[in-house]
């Protein structure tokens, strides 16, 4: 009787290991093929996220309360450092929109449509985020009825954080530049180097002890330095061109001596973030 | 037995409230609990266990509710099915059967949670690597595992514990009494 007992348990346990394969591989390539999750999925998920805002509100309020305090005391060096700042801002802006008309009246001159570097954002704020050691994922507060899609970049005022990975009706998840899974690793990027020369390559992976990204797959040839600006480059996918991400801090060569790789100080700070914007291609 | 106890409406709720702290505790303190390592709160797999040392006199399928929390773990927070699904009702029952070897007190319910905890992120680490063997991407070493996850997370769910095995005993008793 016992040893019937031990075998019907050890039978439940490779079930429930079998079926639990099944259903990560299955939803691993759902996840990675289809636009949307599977409707009972992206239901449950709307469902769980409206109840979420009620556990939301309170506690990021309080957050909030606690940055605005950490804000004023550091009002009166900010003020002084900003003050001296306005003027150039001023000028750019203007500077901005004068070039901004100006590439409008060329662009109707030469009937193009829609470029690169045209896109619409979508503002959200964060709702949560993913608990767990090995995904760095938040979820935010529009979906698929404000216009999100999948594989969107999500920025911050000061540059790229991370990518749409799932859209439900009412929230979607991001996945930060800093997760270390293959999808979030896969954005184009260029840097700007002092001769005016844009040097293509690939976001490949993201050191949690440096806070640097690692830029590799540098396919033209062109002097780095330190320092160097670095944006999307806008090939691939629905990733307009020129979101800001960081500068070069270091230029190594691999392994083999053969291809370079590149450290990139993200401009954002990424384990700080409130409110997001996701951008798409005008389309 | 007592049919009508004000558990049978705490227990849920506070489950779904300790559901959502979890993340939203993960992100009000990301600039502390994520940086080079990274400590995640369990809060949730706290007062399931919470439920199993002290509803002892009432029913709660905490089994049940255990698979339920790892749904709506994977679906809502992961994004992935099939991991907390089945983690969370395992620790849920294994826990069931240490319960009976041990008095429980404030020790020997920490390492009761401890060891529940390390079983969580083994096989959490496990997950990932089946996912990461599937999208064909390098996971952490073993060693980086330990140190920049395991460890951490341990002692911030230790400090945790600490904090709220108190209170959240004598809600349970309270409720019970009543």
């Amino acid at each position: 009787m016992r040893k019937f007992f031990s075998n019907r348990k050890l039978v439940i346990v490779i079930l429930c290991l079998i079926v639990c394969l099944g259903l990560i591989t299955l939803s691993v390539n759902v996840r990675n093929r289809r636009s949307t999750p599977p409707l009972i999925q992206q239901f449950g998920n709307d469902v769980v996220g409206f109840t979420n805002r009620v556990v939301t509100i309170p506690t990021n309020g309080v957050h909030r309360g606690f940055d605005s305090i950490g804000g004023l005391l550091s009002t009166y060096q900010e003020n002084q450092k900003l003050k001296k700042r306005v003027d150039s801002v001023v000028s750019t802006q203007v500077r901005n929109q004068a070039l901004q008309n100006e590439n409008k009246r060329l662009k109707q001159q030469l009937h193009l449509g829609h470029s690169l570097t045209d896109y619409k954002s979508v503002n959200a704020s964060i709702m949560t985020r993913t608990p767990s050691n090995w995904q760095n994922q938040i979820i935010i507060n529009k979906g698929e009825s404000s216009g999100i899609k999948k594989n969107m970049p999500v920025i911050v005022a000061s540059g790229l954080v991370g990518r749409v990975v799932e859209v439900n009706k009412t929230n979607s998840k991001v996945e930060l530049i800093t997760d270390n899974s293959g999808s979030a690793n896969r954005f184009a990027i260029q840097i700007h180097n002092k001769a005016g020369k844009d040097v293509n390559g690939i976001i490949t992976g993201y050191d949690r002890n440096t806070n640097r990204i690692k830029m590799g797959n540098i396919t033209t040839k062109g002097k780095l330095k330190k320092g160097d600006r670095v944006s999307t480059n806008g090939l691939g996918g629905i990733m307009p061109k020129g979101l800001y991400i960081g500068k070069v801090t270091k230029v190594t060569s691999d392994d083999y001596g053969l291809s370079k790789e590149v450290s990139i100080k993200p401009a954002a700070n990424l384990n700080d973030i409130e409110v997001v914007t996701v951008v798409g291609k005008d389309e | 037995m007592i049919k009508n106890s004000s558990l049978k409406y705490v227990f849920p709720i506070g489950l779904l409230i300790a559901f959502f702290l979890d993340g939203s505790i993960s992100y009000n303190l990301m600039p502390i609990l994520y940086r080079s390592y990274s400590m995640v709160p369990y809060l949730s797999l706290f007062w399931l266990l919470m439920a199993i040392f002290f509803a002892h006199d009432f029913n709660l399928h905490v089994e049940g509710w255990a698979a339920l929390l790892g749904a709506f773990f994977d679906w809502y927070y992961v994004g992935i099915w099939g991991v907390f699904i089945f983690i969370f009702p395992l620790v849920v029952y294994f826990t069931r059967v240490l319960y009976r070897y041990f008095s429980i007190n404030f020790l020997s319910a920490l390492l009761i949670y401890l060891v529940d905890l390390i079983m969580v992120l083994f096989l959490g680490d496990i997950a990932d690597r089946i996912v990461s063997h599937i999208t064909g991407v390098a996971a952490y070493t073993g060693i980086n595992f330990i140190f920049h996850s395991a460890i951490p997370t341990l002692v911030l769910n230790a400090v945790l514990f600490a904090i709220l095995y108190f209170p959240v005993q004598k809600l349970y008793n309270y409720c019970q009494r009543s």
